[in-house]
């Protein structure tokens, strides 16, 4: 019968997520994003060029930094924090906004648990995420490989770092960066089932976000036992932006195993306490 | 306990000793209310009585200190399983704003897998049908409200529980609404529990009056019960008052209920007829202008258990 309660409230958040304007700009904003943040990249890059070759100024080391890779993974990241951003102000703002419509309480007294209500939040959220990283990761790489080219880092003739390793590289970034997001979703349900009100519950949201990165350094190794860490933000320390500089050719990034294995871990321990306090805090609040 | 158990599954609602407290505020201290199938209940008490607390507290949307609480059989927590038989309708529209007027039909159609073309039905009785296309957030507050309500009655349910039900509507969605709670009532048997300060309207629909006052229901009963009365009020009209007031106070039978005005006060009378009063007042010496028997309404009886009148309250925040 829960179970049914939850597949209902799934199909009913489907329903009029598809029939939401909110749901496509929440879509489509990391996809526009990413695509102005890579147009104007190159139109920077060209710009430097003509002024390099009107002052008839050398380019330094000789070589060229500027690969199709280095320019993905940076439209990845800001895609990414875009994402993050989006989607966890998203989270935080839906079910504040059903309670305060008082649409939540015509699926609690008509359909499904306080409970299933909430959790098929969260499973919409994690399927809009994926149908936005999906867009704007497609997006991204289409854009990257149209304006640079997809090759590997050369200097001198010699190879630094191959495409196999390089694409190596930013699976691993991409997978250590996407496993935090999980986690970003829950904390946006969990501060909007704490909420009064939607507008509380989104600005407690991005106050979060923004303001991690500014006390993060004076957390110290303590940091890497919260998941923000890992999760590309305005000012994170993810592994994809040391990515960004292992693809163009810096080969002193140097990535411990136990901060992997930290990444890995962390946001999932951190999704199930999430998941334990929205219960509860579900179970006790007025709707 | 196999008693209360049968008594329950016999009742649409059984609320037993309710308490709910907002902190150290005490809302309802006691609440017990029994509701019978097929009925039309008017729950009325003054602002910040408890209507809502009640309703929430039955709804299973905030928990309560103590009591017990049967829907249909079922504990509020649980209220979800009965499937769509219980709907409600709040004082504000609980609406999804992107959505149109039938595509807010058609969710709580799609949500209790209720495939038939009622809506298009219920749209008709409310009047809706040419705002069918629009936004819900670009409706009137009154269009809102027969959305809302109309809303509730698909499924079909067979309790409904409305919090304020005329707030917002103008004479028509009132007459609208009226006919609607009474066919749904005739026909299905689906039973009301309607908390309003619109006395008037309750009295034309509602089969029983429970009235909240101080925490718990100091008055349930069958309307024709609640208005049969032994007393009598009686408006008169004098420019002696004074005098009548005297009087009053020297007959058991007569009480002062009010003054109306410097020339008017209502009395009530106790086994005794309008034409004995105007004889007594003659007798007295007092000139009377006019006598007007009052018919004992649900606004007397309200007034005279909680000694407020309903209609200053209505407006006025819950």
């Amino acid at each position: 019968m829960r179970a049914r309660g939850f597949w209902v409230c799934l199909k009913s958040e489907l329903w009029i997520a598809v029939r939401s304007f909110s749901t496509y700009l929440a879509i489509l904003l990391p996809s526009a994003i990413a695509i102005i943040y890579l147009f104007m990249s190159r139109v920077a890059e060209v710009t430097a060029e003509a002024r390099e070759q009107f002052a008839n100024v050398e380019v330094p080391f000789g070589g060229d930094y500027s690969t199709g890779y280095g320019n993905l993974v940076d439209g990845m990241l800001v895609t990414l924090t875009c994402i993050v951003l989006v989607v966890t102000t998203y989270t935080a703002w839906t079910f504040a906004n059903d309670c305060r419509t008082g649409t939540v309480r015509l699926l609690v007294t008509r359909v499904a648990s306080r409970h299933a209500v909430v959790f098929a939040k969260v499973v919409t959220v994690h399927l809009l995420t994926i149908v936005a990283l999906v867009f704007a990761l497609a997006a991204a790489y289409f854009l990257a490989g149209s304006l640079w080219s997809y090759e590997s880092v050369v200097e001198d003739g010699y190879e630094l770092i191959s495409e196999m390793e390089i694409q190596s590289e930013i699976f691993l970034g991409l997978g250590l960066a996407l496993i935090t997001i999980p986690a970003s979703i829950a904390l946006g349900m969990l501060v909007s089932v704490c909420a009064n009100s939607p507008v509380q519950s989104t600005v407690i949201t991005l106050a979060i976000l923004v303001v991690y990165g500014f006390f993060q350094p004076y957390f110290g190794s303590l940091a890497e036992y919260c998941f923000l860490t890992f999760t590309p933000l305005l000012f994170d320390a993810s592994y994809l932006r040391e990515v960004s500089d292992i693809v163009r050719g810096f080969s002193d990034v140097y990535i411990s195993d136990s901060t992997i294995r930290l990444n890995m871990w962390i946001p999932i321990v951190q999704v199930a306490g999430f998941c334990v306090l929205i219960y509860f805090i579900t179970t006790r609040r007025r709707l | 306990m196999c008693a209360e158990l049968s008594q329950s599954l016999n009742t649409t609602l059984s609320i037993d000793s309710l308490h709910k407290r907002y902190g150290s505020h005490n809302v309802l201290n006691g609440l017990s209310l029994q509701i019978e199938p097929n009925s039309i209940v008017g729950l009325v008490g003054l602002n910040g009585s408890g209507k809502t607390t009640t309703i929430e507290c039955l709804l299973g949307l905030q928990r309560f200190q103590d009591g017990t609480i049967s829907v249909l059989g079922t504990s509020p927590k649980d209220i979800f399983q009965l499937k769509g038989r219980v709907a409600a309708v709040f004082d504000q529209p609980c609406l999804y704003p992107g959505l149109s007027v039938r595509q807010s039909s058609m969710h709580t159609r799609f949500v209790l897998r209720n495939h038939s073309s009622e809506p298009v039905t219920l749209e008709d009785s409310f009047r809706l049908t040419r705002y069918r296309k629009f936004k819900t957030k670009k409706l009137s507050f009154g269009n809102k409200r027969r959305t809302a309500i109309m809303q509730a009655l698909i499924g079909p349910p067979d309790f409904v529980v409305f919090d304020e039900p005329f707030i917002g509507l103008d004479a028509e969605g009132v007459e609208d609404v009226l006919h609607i709670i009474k066919n749904e009532n005739k026909d299905r048997g689906t039973t009301f529990l309607l908390a309003s300060h619109q006395l008037p309207y309750l009295e034309r629909i509602c089969t029983h009056i429970a009235i909240l006052h101080e925490g718990s229901i100091a008055l349930h009963d069958k309307i024709e019960n609640l208005l049969a009365s032994n007393s009598l009020s009686v408006r008169v009209r004098s420019p002696q008052c004074a005098e009548i007031a005297e009087l009053v106070l020297a007959h058991q039978k007569i009480d002062l209920v009010r003054h109306l005005g410097d020339d008017t006060v209502e009395l009530s009378l106790e086994d005794l007829t309008s034409a004995e009063l105007n004889r007594l007042l003659v007798q007295g010496g007092i000139s009377v202008s006019e006598l007007e028997v009052v018919r004992q309404s649900l606004n007397s009886l309200f007034r005279s258990i909680t000694n407020q009148d309903i209609d200053q309250e209505v407006g006025q925040p819950q």
